[in-house]
Parts: structure tokens; sequence; C-alpha cells
């Protein structure tokens, strides 16, 4: 079990992006993708949703993803709705509840 | 009597936006709460002062936000009103179930070197959710008072106000908390440079947070105070920290106050029992559900609706009976016992009480549409609407959040212009005011009411939901039209939005909260639809001893009609009520009132004119049958007195309609009551917040075409159907 796990951590395989989550996952924030891409920007959709708690190494939980419209995330007590346009900048690594308690 | 013993204490009180600020606010000051706007901008600001064992203590309630960088107007607000007010202590509101985000902004306020005391604000609610945290450990790490608190029951209070008063006695200034010490080396070279190269402006701002802001090279700093650090010098200051780190340092100081929020939560936030039972996120999957979501919103906007009629129609009802009775019989009464000239008499019975007083009657409907559409808003449920019709409204240009600045102007389109604020990007806000008159308001609901009541009455309800919702329709389709045209260079923002836990708003909260938006329509009536109701009673009464159509009034309206005779209502008296409504919608009813009410004051009743006291009595009784029927109408649906008749026999101004116009006709003039202009009050708020009187103009002229299409498609569909 431990083996798979270290597996699936170190092939990268539980790296997703936010909007590839199913309801219900846990992961942590890895990284905001393309927050370097526009510069000037830096105070655009990224850093509002670092303000409001979304932050690198913050554990999630996907609370709606319906394949269309918005996902709501939750960030501690923290519910945030997100454009799915944003949602696939963030890159998300998935905890895998059997893993975890290991 | 001792003046050297009562201090003033100013404290500034900053928070994140949902955290309860406002409620801990009214929960201190109670009704000294004095409500303005910031100088120069519509941001709401909040003031109170009230004394505390000697002290007075003077509140000012500064915008909620995240932080204090200067991207948001209501950021720059909160900033400089601390930087350069310098209040004596800040009193940091925070919701201790999203402690690790509020400290973020904590700990930028620390960076200003003002005393501030916490105030942890819905402890019950953490404490519900099994976690706990260590308060005097918080106490210590960040070396500030921490005060726990639950606003909205009143806890925490005194003790509050009591750290208040002494820590400010006792610390002048704050120990701010450092940086690492590559920023804090980098800091003190700021702070020599400013004080070497803008003394005198420098003097102005706390020197520590000067010197940050420079770093940052702040835009906010920059532009409008004219600082900076010559791009060399900047880049020699920060070059260590660029090359150790390979980061902005405006990143890197972000990043150490997360890394310090999220150390300090950690220590501090005690999980007692697992507890993810979590109600919010239940009620969630099925609100926000696509297939569920939306039908469950029509279903409940036509329940507010159902409601908000059911309950006040008796009220308004009894009102009416009152105002156009013994009201009136009274003033007769007393006047002519002053002497007073005929006309007068006249101007006071036949203008003002049938101008105003029709109007005023509707107070019950719409104090009762404001106090379910801020059920709706404290509940947390707008913000979920938001969401839900976040896909459609992408369909329009917009993204969900402009559905709630067109949802609160169901209550009132002007306060929804300025609600379009929240909106990041101006594309997104000048399409949204564009299409907020099109959501209808409750000035336009006297109109409905009274028309519907006349001629639907069995439908009342639902006549009235069809125009609310031909609103919507209509904002869809002119909202994609525009985004298409005149916004076609230009994209919409990203939707983010913080959904708010679902919360039981308490019935003294909600109540407060519509009663202060329902004295706008008092005002209006008190001001514009009374001077209006006065200039309408003049142009109909002059020139003296003309006929009716013959007056001023008449004659304008009779030009002006045969512009609506395809729609059905080519009559003098429609035309001229829709002219004079421009003014306020509202006063389409007062003037239908004093032009279709005979003269009350001209024609003495030939019949026995009831008694003062038997008017008292009768009106005391029809008061309490009123509460029973709006009683009766909560368990039974309506059903108990939406099927009265119109009486075609009653002297009233339905009965008088009910001759005038067909149920078509009447449904046609409600859609173009609905749609054909902008109110004063909203045409000038347009140019106030979008600072131009372009998009004013266009809103007027959009809105006179698609009305008028409309109400014709309606009339002539409606007789080609077979519709009278």
């Amino acid at each position: 079990m431990l083996a798979y796990c270290n597996l699936k951590f170190w092939g990268g395989v539980s790296m997703k992006r936010l909007i590839e989550m199913k309801n219900g996952e846990k992961a942590e924030v890895l990284d905001f993708l393309g927050r370097h891409e526009h510069h000037g920007h830096k105070h655009g959709s990224l850093a509002r949703l670092q303000a409001m708690g979304l932050r690198k190494g913050e554990i999630i939980e996907m609370i709606t993803n319906q394949k269309i419209g918005p996902i709501l995330i939750r960030a501690g007590e923290t519910r945030i709705a997100i454009g799915r346009g944003i949602a696939a900048k963030i890159a998300v690594e998935l905890l895998t509840t059997g893993c975890e308690h290991e | 009597m001792n003046k050297t013993q009562t201090k003033e204490l100013i404290v500034a009180v900053a928070g994140n936006p949902n955290c309860g600020k406002s409620t801990l606010i009214n929960a201190i000051a109670g009704s000294k709460l004095h409500v303005g706007n910031w100088p120069g901008v519509t941001v709401e600001k909040k003031e109170a002062a009230i004394e505390f064992e000697n002290a007075i203590i003077r509140f000012v309630d500064l915008p909620g936000c995240y932080s204090l960088s200067p991207y948001s107007q209501e950021e720059v607000i909160a900033r400089d009103f601390l930087v350069h007010k310098k209040p004596d202590v800040i009193l940091n509101v925070v919701d201790s179930t999203t402690l690790e985000r509020s400290l973020n902004l904590t700990l930028q306020l620390l960076e200003l070197e003002i005393p501030v005391v916490m105030a942890m604000n819905v402890m019950d609610e953490l404490e519900s959710k099994g976690a706990k945290i260590d308060i005097s450990l918080l106490e210590e790490l960040l070396s500030l008072p921490v005060i726990p608190t639950v606003a909205v029951k009143k806890q925490g209070i005194i003790p509050l106000l009591r750290t208040l008063t002494k820590y400010h006695e006792k610390n002048k200034t704050q120990p701010h908390f450092h940086f690492s010490e590559d920023i804090e080396e980098a800091v003190t070279k700021a702070e020599e440079y400013a004080k070497s190269h803008f003394s005198k402006k420098a003097g102005l701002f706390p020197p520590h947070w000067l010197a940050l802001r420079l770093l940052e090279n702040d835009r906010e700093i920059r532009e409008s105070h004219n600082m900076s650090i010559d791009p060399d010098s900047l880049d020699h200051i920060t070059r260590h920290i660029k090359k150790l780190h390979s980061k902005d340092i405006e990143v890197f100081l972000n990043e150490e106050r997360f890394a310090l929020a999220h150390g300090v939560t950690t220590l501090v936030l005690k999980q007692t029992k697992e507890n993810r039972q979590d109600m919010t996120d239940k009620i969630d999957k099925v609100l926000l559900n696509k297939w569920v979501g939306i039908p469950l919103f029509i279903l409940s906007m036509w329940l507010l609706f159902k409601l908000t009629f059911d309950l006040s129609t008796p009220f308004v009802d009894w009102a009416d009976t009152f105002v156009s009775g013994p009201l009136s019989r009274w003033f007769t009464v007393i006047m002519t016992g002053l002497h007073s000239p005929a006309w007068l008499l006249s101007l006071v019975v036949d203008g003002v009480i049938a101008g105003v007083g029709t109007v005023l009657v509707f107070l019950p409907t719409i104090f009762a549409m404001m106090f379910f559409i801020t059920i709706l808003e404290a509940s947390g449920y707008l913000a979920r609407v938001a969401f839900i019709m976040d896909n459609i409204m992408h369909k329009m240009g917009l993204h969900g959040k402009s559905f709630i600045p067109m949802l609160l102007g169901f209550g009132c389109n002007v306060p929804s212009v300025y609600a379009t604020r929240t909106l990041e990007s101006e594309r997104d806000k000048q399409l949204t005011v564009l299409l907020i008159p099109l959501m209808s308001c409750s000035a336009r609901l006297p109109v409905y009411v009274l028309f519907a009541s006349a001629f639907f009455p069995h439908n009342k309800g639902t006549v009235i939901w069809s125009l609310y919702f031909l609103g919507i329709l209509l904002a869809f389709v002119i909202g994609a039209l525009f985004s298409r045209t005149l916004f076609k260079k230009h994209q919409s923002r990203e939707f983010i939005m913080e959904l708010p836990p679902y919360r039981m708003p308490s019935f003294a909260n909600i109540s407060s909260h519509a009663w202060e938006k329902s004295k706008h329509f008092l005002t209006k009536a008190g001001t514009y639809i009374l001077a209006m109701s006065v200039i309408v009673w003049f142009l109909f009464y002059l020139p003296v001893g003309a006929a009716k159509k013959d007056s001023y009034l008449g004659k304008v309206g009779a030009f002006v009609s045969p512009v609506f005779k395809p729609l059905g209502f080519g009559t003098w008296q429609a035309s001229s009520a829709l002219m004079t409504g421009g003014v306020a919608k509202e006063v389409v009813v007062s003037t239908m009132g004093t032009i279709y009410v005979p003269a009350a004051a001209a024609t003495p009743s030939t019949n026995r004119v009831p008694t003062f006291v038997e008017d008292l009595a009768d009106t005391g009784k029809g008061f309490v049958f009123a509460i029973g029927n709006a009683v009766a109408n909560f368990f039974t649906f309506g059903s108990s007195t939406l099927n009265t008749k119109a009486d075609p026999d009653n002297d009233s101004l339905r009965a008088r309609l009910y001759r005038a116009f067909t149920p078509l006709s009447a449904y046609s003039f409600m859609v173009f009551v609905l749609l054909y202009m902008p109110c004063l009050a909203l045409f000038v708020a347009m140019k106030d917040e979008l600072k131009t009187w372009k998009w004013s103009f266009i809103a007027l002229g959009y809105e006179l075409i698609l009305a008028w299409l409309m109400s014709f498609v309606i009339y002539q569909g409606g007789r080609l159907l077979g519709f009278v």
C-alpha cells in the first residue's frame, strides 16, 4: 500500500489541475500556473484568490464540480467559488485518503 | 463636569468582508449609528460615538477588505484612513472560523504601528464545529489583546470596550512584527532613502510602513504621493533579496505574511473533535446542483413575490380605505373650519392626499418585499444565486457576480447601481448598470398592484411575477446583444467569489435592515412625489375653470397620446401619467389618483358623513381585520383575500381604471411601465457611478424603444389571439 502510494507520488500521477478534481476529493495546492505569464498583472485573479485564503500548501476539498458552471472548493472554513478558466490554472496534488493515514 | 477625565478615542474598525463587523458595531452602538458615505465616493461609511467609563469612543467602520494593497477602492479607502487620520486604536474584527486568512490583514494592520485590538468574533460557531482557539497563546504570538465575541448575541462587548480604552492608555504604539532579516535590512535602507529624498512628505507616513511600500514600488504611493525610489537605487537595495530568493519583493512579503499566518493558526487552532458534518456543504450539494439549482431559484423567487403580496395586500387595502375615506374627510373638515380657500383645500385633498397618499398606501408591500430580499441576502442564499447563474450569465457576456446587483434591483435600482462596485472590471460594471433598469424595482409595484388587482384579481401574484420574469428575460436578451455589439472588444473577468456559510438571520436584524431600505421610499414620497403631485395638481386644474381634458396636463397628454394608440392606451390620462412618472414610477399611480378620482373637495357628498369617532373605530377595526387576513393568507397561500372581485360600483381608483382599460391594454400598460425609462434618481446614479452621462442616455434610449416594441407586440399580438 505504502509503496503504491509512493509510486503514485513520484510518478506524478496524483498531480492534477483543480478543475480535474472530483467531488469530495482533497488536495494540496501546489502552484498557480501562469502567474508569471503576464507581467504587471500580479494582482489579477490569482492574487485575489491568495488573499482569500487559497495559497500554496493549503489543503482544499472539492465541494462541487459539475462539468459546467463554476466549481466550489473549501479551504478551511472558507468556501470559494471559482470560474473554470481560473480553476484550470491551479495545480494541485491529490491526497489519497488511504495514503494520508499511513 | 470634569472635562479632564473625558478623553476621546478614535477607533477604526477593520476586517474581512462577512466577518460580522457590521453586526458587532450595531451591537456596540445600536441606535447611535450614523450611516453616511466616504467623502468623494459612495462607499458606505458608518460612524458612532458612545460613552464608556469616562471616555468617548468614536468608531469608524472601514470598508471590508482582504488586504491593504491598493488594488480596490475599498482597500484604498481603508488604507488612506489608517495612514492619514491615524486613529488611536484599530479594532480588527476576525471571523474565528476563517482565522488563517484573516491574519493576513491583521499582519498588514500591524505594519502601520497603530495599537491593534482583535475581536475574535463568531466564537460560538467555531465551538459548534468542535474547534477551539488558544486565545492567550494568540495574544502572546501577535503581542496584541484578543477578546472573544459573539456579535449576534452581544457577547463580549463590555470586555472589548474596556480593553479598547485601557490598551490605548498603556500603548501609544505597538511593536510591529518583523520580516526576515534580509527584508528588514532592505527596509532600513529604504527608510534612510525616504528620509533623505522626501523628508517632508515622508513624515506623514509611518516610516517602517512607508519603507515597505517603497520597496514594493506601491502604485498608490508612487502615483498619488509621487514618491518612489529611483530604479537604480531600488535595484541596489533589493538585489540581494532577488538574487538569494529569486522572487519579487512584493511576492516575498506576501509569502512571509502567509507563512506567519499559517504558522500562528496551526499553533493556536485546536480541533477538539472531528466534525465534518457541515450543514452548509450538504445544503450546497442540493442548491448548487446544475439540474435542481435553477428551478429551486425560480421557485423561491415565485414564493418571495407570492408571500410579499399575500401578506401585504390586506394592509394596503386597509391603508387605501383610510386615506381615501377618513383622512380626506378629516382634512376637509379641519380646513373648512379654518376657512381656507377652496383651491387650497382642493390642492391638499385632490393633489397631495390623492397623490402622495395613493402611493404611500403601498408601503406595506414595499416593506414586505425588502424584508424577503434581506432574508435572501442575510441567509447566504444570494451568493449561491450568483453561483448557479454564472453559466447563464456568461451567455450574456457577464459572470455570476453581476447577478447580485441585478437581483437587489428588485428592491430599488439606485443602490444596486452602486452595488456594481464589487465587480472587478469596468466593462462588467457598465454592462451590468445598463441592465439594472430592466429589474423591476419596488417603485413599479404600486402600478402593478393597482392594475393587477383591478384586472386580474384571481391571478394577481402570478401576473406581477410574470412582469418581473419578463424583465429578467429581456435583461438576458439585451445583455447578449450589447456584449456582442457595444462591448465586443472586451472580455468579462473570471468569476471568483466567497460563499459565506448559511446563517439563520434574526427577525430583529432583518426587519431593521428592511426598514432602513424602505425609508428611501418614504423620503421619495415626501420629496419627489410630493413635488410632482403639487405640479400635477396645478397642471390639471389650470387654466382655471377648464374641463379636465383642456387642462395643461390634459393637452400635453392628448398631444402625446397617438404614440400610445397602437399599444392600447392612447388616452390623454395614461399619456400624462406616463410622462409625469418619468421622475419616479410611483408618480404614475399618484397622477392617476389625481386624474381619475373625482375632485372630493369640489363635490361635497350628499350622503351622511360618518363622525370622527365612527371613522376612528372603523379604521381600528379594519386594521385588526387586515392582520387576520394576512395571517390567513400566510397559511392558505393567499386564497383568503385574493378571491375578492373588483367592485365596479365602487368609486375608488381601481374601479375607474376598470372602465378605462381592458385586461389586455392594462397588461400592455404594465409592461410599458416596467420598461420605459430609468427614473430620475437612477439616471443620475448611473452618471455618478460610471463618471459620464453616456451610459445614462444609452439606457434611456434603448429602454424607450424596447418598451414601445414590447407593448406593441403584446397588445397587437394579444388582439390577434382574440384577447381583449
